[in-house]
């Protein structure tokens, strides 16, 4: 009898292992857990790399508790034993008065606050933020009054008093939510199921949030209260596993007809109409009904009637919260740095946000790590540390640097082009003023504002103007000079603008009078100051040129002003050693909708220049420009033309191909003439510029047939007279 | 490749150990930044009852005998690999040493001098590993608290288990040293014999001696099997049911912080970790006892009831028996033990207390707490335990019971300070009243679980309950522990049922 027992034991203990394990081997796999709001973890077979890393153990254990056989069940049964002991809480969830569930809130964890304060602290130190702070109290504190005698701890008030403490005379705004909601405790300011904010309790955090930011406020009565569902069962009641609850109510506060809103997930390439995705509602979830819930990044846009710009850096907390700010905000940039990855400083400063709001529930304000990004940004971001106006010694950069800048400036600029070995693009004219930059021609015929705004490509504008003004008025000069910065911004927006301070001259010409260093000195200040004012680079290259007594040396000037060759070089050494290196100057995409498109073409033409340019020798590296430039460059209107491509060198050669798709012969013939015109023009360009280059335009290569123009500069006329020949019968 | 990769990365280790010039090594290590993560397979989980167990009982039902060690190892191997699989490489390394160390010591037997000279270095290299791996984060930090530079952190994670095969090793190249057992000569054997998942975790530490024989020759039966099963599926209530209960009531208390707590809440809490912690290593020695049996092997007990004792020196020929056993063997005996004058003799015994409180982890709380065992057990040898033979039972009961509890305390505090504080707390020094909400409310919810432990604790129930089920256990306890497996498995599922509400976005 004993032995028979023993014997079905066994067996029964095998069967029950053996059925378990093979149903969890075999039974289908749950993709998703609506009780839990997650993802359950699914089987991956095992690889070399991540048994060795340990990531497919990790999975394999989480996939083999999350496939468990009635896992549901198990569930329940563990919280029904916890019942059973008398614990008025399950899995951290207390069952309070009145049906509340209220969650307990986490160890307070100074460690971590602090490292949260200190990060915003250093957000706060980049110096061109106005940040307000709102750590509102979970449920667990205003609703003290419901929880079961004894249950009560004080995490919330130590970390408010720690927050106090830290942040105090730190110029941030901190918002007292805790008593205001405390005073309206007898409301339904959180949801009894859930550890959210109602839009009531949300609605009392806005109005407290109205006087720091500097907005006013509506009136609760000034809200239409719309009841979006009836039966929302919150993570506490996933959590808590307790039965005979009713679901809570899930109510909007909306004003009545007043704004339109919009919100995009631009990360996700998706978007909404309106501040509440009903969609949510279908869900588990149902508090993501507000704006759609947990995104990286949402932009909620209303048109309230400013175009006032705010970031939030939030938990879900903000999510029933910002539907109020969006009445007073043009734009909020809601960022949850849990998922938001990249370079938030970069961001806010490429949006151009200084209004700044940090909200969270004090639960996860105290456990959150992800705020650590906000300090980590701060100290690594490029854009944490912009400065404006004088640039310190940097380390050198390379004549690359300089591919993509232009020089404006005077006669000292035009030996500057002669004698730097750059290949960037220099726009000057002897005896230039800054008040003749738009107005006196240069040799090409154009002002210097015109090939500012024809020329392509610009990252960086270098200024140097002030020698032949030094005589003039000061306050005159400098306001010229901002209204020309200011003008060079509205051209060229994404360029940086370097102010390169006047240089000075030697003490024998200072000695003359009528050019003195002193006054140059007095000029420089004021362009320092402008520097700073206009968000532009101030660089001063004297400094490098002159002697112990501050008179630019004998030995580099020619004439006490102009330098000689070995000036030039120090001065471009000077320039590449106080430099911003490009990965740290802001590049603004081009805009696309300005881009012409060629919608009756039938000729790849850009074929044939990419032949052209890989065949044919060029001196230079070719790139190919904007096609709009052939207004400017030919006098041909794009409207014209059926397809065009231009592609042209860093400006130091005359190297050059065009290539035009045409409707009839008639138009060829007009193109082909208007490029002889171009390459005139060209001549006359680089007679006095870069006279080794003449030859190339003395025999440039025209082709035309009656649905082709191309113009080929180079000095290899053969090979792409041979290329050319295919496409030109 | 990547395997060449690793033994060649294994044998430069080695190669720097011996020549104590770890220093370069190190900071090339901390340079790197290696975090491992140290996680481990752990009895109490769905993947190791329901996937390891299984596939390795029938493994091991369907391997011929001679293979059966082998599958025993590889089985051993793989739930080390479990949460770290770098480190298996550690113990293969620690298995080759000490398997080669045991034949060439028995090989010297006529060469005493050289032989001790091998048992020296082997020892040495054993112990330098431990130490190397369990302590240089606690020294290194230790050294820049008062250095003026910084030496790099290393960012090594201590390999599961290390410190109780290295123990298990060392006691097996001394008793063949001793000529207590025959070196053994089959390699499989002897890593069965290191690596052995059952006690690898969390012990107990099972002496070569004990299970020499076992390791060629054990018997396997139905009847061994079952009692094995039960006793696994008892420790693990153990675990889970009790100790992550209480454990939980512990963490709640302590979070509050010893300047918000009323004296009764802090014998709460006390009381808690008092329990959690037995019931957490017992029921663990158990889980491993158990396991053992299943596949043959007896190990020795390592709890006896330690909580009934009625003096600390009792408390500790109950607690851990195996860890004690081993630091009496082969530390207190060969020191002399207390067959020395009596300044010689309290040197010895600081000296095996300072050990088995660092043994117990890198962290001045646990150095303190061995002394604090150090001091009572010379206190109570030299003047207590004859005093108190005329005291009634119940009183030493309370002596010995304060004492452990406070030594807890100095246990689980982070910091001197803040056990001191506590235990303050507890004497109603600095503590918020004597009794208050936070009290009955922590009470109430935990007062039956309470009750349960510490009726679980004590000897006289199982006896009763023996008596009760006298002639009906067969059929009682396959009941009992199918009921109690499949509420383990309940809590063990809800253990990952993680409600994760910001993960899906």
């Amino acid at each position: 009898m004993e032995r028979k027992i023993k014997r079905n034991y066994l067996i029964l203990i095998f069967i029950l292992f053996m059925s378990v394990f093979l149903f969890n081997v075999l039974h289908p796999k749950a993709q998703f857990s609506e009780n839990e709001n997650r993802n359950l973890a699914q089987f991956f077979a095992p690889t070399f790399e991540t048994v060795k890393d340990g990531t497919f153990m990790e999975n394999f254990e989480n996939f083999a508790s999350d496939q468990f056989l009635l896992r549901d069940f198990f569930i329940s049964l563990k919280s029904l034993f916890e019942r059973l002991q008398g614990k008025k809480e399950n899995n951290g969830v207390i069952f309070a008065k009145d049906d509340y569930l209220i969650a307990k809130p986490e160890p307070y964890n100074k460690k971590n606050i602090d490292n949260n304060l200190q990060s915003i602290i250093e957000f706060n130190n980049i110096g061109r933020y106005n940040i307000t702070m709102a750590i509102v109290p979970t449920a667990f504190e205003v609703y003290s009054d419901y929880l079961p005698n004894g249950a009560y701890s004080d995490e919330v008030l130590r970390l408010n008093a720690e927050i106090e403490r830290v942040m105090s005379d730190k110029n941030i705004k901190i918002a007292d939510t805790c008593n205001i909601l405390k005073n309206h405790k007898e409301e339904y300011l959180y949801y009894r199921t859930d550890h959210h904010q109602t839009a009531l309790g949300s609605y009392l955090v806005y109005s407290q949030l109205s006087g720091l930011m500097g907005f006013t406020h509506y009136d609760r009565g000034d809200f239409n209260v719309q009841t979006l569902t009836e039966d929302f069962f919150g993570t506490n009641w996933s959590k808590a596993k307790v039965m005979g609850i009713d679901g809570d109510k899930i109510l909007a506060y909306n004003l009545e007809g007043k704004h339109n809103y919009f919100v995009d997930f631009p990360l996700e390439e998706k978007s909404m109409d309106g501040l509440y995705s009903m969609e949510q509602l279908k869900t588990k979830d149902k508090y993501s009904v507000f704006l759609d819930g947990n995104h990286a990044l949402s932009i909620i846009k209303s048109d309230c009637g400013n175009s006032n710009r705010l970031a939030v850096i939030k938990d879900s907390y903000a999510h029933s919260v910002v539907p109020f700010l969006a009445n007073h905000y043009g734009e909020i940039h809601m960022i949850d740095l849990r998922y938001f990855n990249d370079d938030i400083v970069k961001y806010l400063y490429v949006n151009g946000i200084t209004d700044v709001l940090i909200l969270y529930n004090s639960n996860n304000f105290m456990t959150d790590t992800n705020i650590e990004k906000l300090g980590l940004c701060a100290k690594t971001s490029d854009y944490a540390n912009i400065r404006f106006g004088l640039v310190e010694e940097t380390e050198s950069v390379t004549n690359e640097y300089f591919d993509d800048a232009v020089f404006l400036g005077d006669s000292l600029t035009m030996g500057l082009s002669l004698y730097s070995g750059l290949n960037s693009r220099f726009y000057c004219g002897t005896g230039m003023t800054i008040f003749g930059i738009d107005s006196a021609p240069l040799n090409s015929g154009y002002t210097i504002i015109d090939c500012v705004y024809f020329a392509e490509n610009v990252s960086k504008v270098y200024m140097l103007f002030g020698i032949n003004e030094i005589s003039g008025e000061k306050d005159d000069f400098i306001k010229r000079y901002g209204e020309v910065i200011d003008k060079i911004k509205y051209l060229e927006p994404s360029a940086v603008i370097y102010i390169q301070g006047i240089l000075p001259v030697s003490y024998k010409k200072d000695k003359e009078g009528h050019i003195t260093n002193s006054e140059i000195n007095d000029f420089n200040f004021g362009l320092e100051k402008l520097a700073e004012e206009k968000e532009a680079y101030f660089v001063l290259p004297g400094t490098c040129l002159v002697d112990e007594n501050g008179f630019l040396r004998e030995d580099i000037t020619v004439d006490g002003i102009h330098l000689t060759s070995q000036g030039y070089g120090m001065w471009v050494e000077y320039l590449k050693t106080h430099a911003i290196p490009d990965g740290k100057i802001y590049k603004q995409e081009t805009d696309e909708n300005k881009k012409l498109e060629f919608k009756n073409s039938t000729i790849d033409v850009k074929k044939i220049g990419g032949e052209l340019l890989g065949k044919v020798k060029f001196k230079d590296s070719l790139k190919e420009i904007d096609p709009r430039l052939m207004e400017i460059l030919y006098g041909i209107n794009p409207d014209d033309v059926q397809n065009a491509v231009i592609y042209m060198g860093g400006g130091a050669t005359a190297e050059e191909i065009s290539i035009f798709e045409v409707k009839s012969e008639k138009e060829a013939e007009k193109i082909a003439g208007m490029m002889n015109t171009r390459v005139e023009n060209k001549k006359h360009d680089f007679e006095n510029y870069i006279p080794q280059e003449m030859p190339k335009l003395e025999k440039p290569l025209i082709m035309k047939s009656n649905k082709l123009v191309v113009l080929c500069i180079s000095d290899d006329n053969k090979t792409a007279e041979k290329i050319l020949k295919k496409y030109i019968k | 490749m990547k395997q060449a990769f690793y033994i060649k990365n294994i044998l430069k280790f080695i190669k720097k150990i011996v020549e104590l010039n770890i220093f370069f090594w190190y900071n090339k290590q901390a340079n790197l930044k290696i975090i491992l993560s140290g996680e481990k397979m752990v009895f109490s989980s769905v993947l190791f009852l329901f996937y390891f167990l299984l596939i390795t009982v029938l493994l091991y039902r369907i391997a011929p005998k001679k293979l059966k060690n082998l599958v025993l190892f590889i089985c051993s191997l793989v739930f080390y690999a479990w949460g770290e699989p770098v480190y298996v490489l550690l113990m293969l390394f620690s298995i080759t040493l000490n398997y080669f160390s045991g034949l060439v010591i028995q090989g010297l037997k006529d060469e005493k001098k050289v032989q001790k000279k091998v048992l020296y270095a082997s020892c040495g290299v054993n112990v330098l590993l431990l130490a190397f791996f369990k302590y240089t984060p606690f020294l290194v930090d230790c050294l820049n608290g008062i250095l003026p530079f910084k030496i790099p952190a290393l960012h090594l994670a201590l390999p599961v288990g290390i410190s109780f095969y290295t123990f298990q090793a060392m006691s097996y190249i001394i008793d063949v040293y001793r000529n207590d057992v025959p070196a053994q000569k089959n390699f499989i054997d002897f890593g069965t014999y290191v690596a052995l998942f059952p006690q690898l975790i969390a012990g107990p530490i099972v002496r070569y001696r004990t299970v020499a024989r076992q390791l060629k020759k054990r018997t396997e039966s139905a009847d061994k099997f079952i009692d094995g099963f039960t006793r696994f599926v008892a420790g693990l209530a153990k675990k889970v049911l009790i100790a992550n209960n209480v454990g939980m009531l512990w963490d709640s208390i302590h979070a509050l912080g010893t300047s918000s707590i009323s004296v009764m809440t802090a014998w709460l809490g006390c009381i808690a970790f008092t329990l959690q912690i037995y019931f957490d290593f017992s029921g663990y020695s158990d889980m491993a006892i158990g396991l053992g049996k299943m596949f043959g092997f007896n190990f020795n007990e390592n709890f006896r009831y330690p909580y009934i004792s009625r003096s600390v020196t009792e408390f500790w020929r109950r607690w851990h028996i195996s860890l004690g056993t081993w630091f009496k063997e082969y530390v207190y005996i060969p020191l002399g033990g207390n067959r020395v004058n009596k300044k010689r003799m309290f040197f010895n015994i600081m000296v095996v207390w300072i050990l088995t409180g660092i043994w117990h982890g890198a962290g001045f709380n646990f150095l303190f707490w061995g002394l604090y065992y150090g001091i009572i057990l010379i206190i109570e040898k030299t003047y207590v335990l004859k005093r108190m033979e005329k005291a009634p039972k119940f009183l030493q009961h309370i002596y010995t019971m304060i004492l452990v509890m406070f030594g807890w305390v100095l246990f689980s505090s982070e910091n001197l300070g803040g056990a001191v504080k506590y235990v303050w707390a507890m004497l109603g020094f600095g503590a918020k009243g004597f009794c208050d909400a936070t009290f009955s409310y922590y009470f109430g919810g935990y007062n039956f679980i309470i009750i349960i432990a510490v009726i679980a604790s004590l000897p006289k129930p199982r006896e009763i309950f023996m008596r009760f089920a006298r002639g009906k256990r067969y059929i009682l306890i396959p009941i009992l522990s199918i009921i109690v497996l499949i509420i383990c498995t309940a809590y063990l599922v809800d253990a990952t049922y993680n409600p994760f509400l910001y993960f899906r976005f």
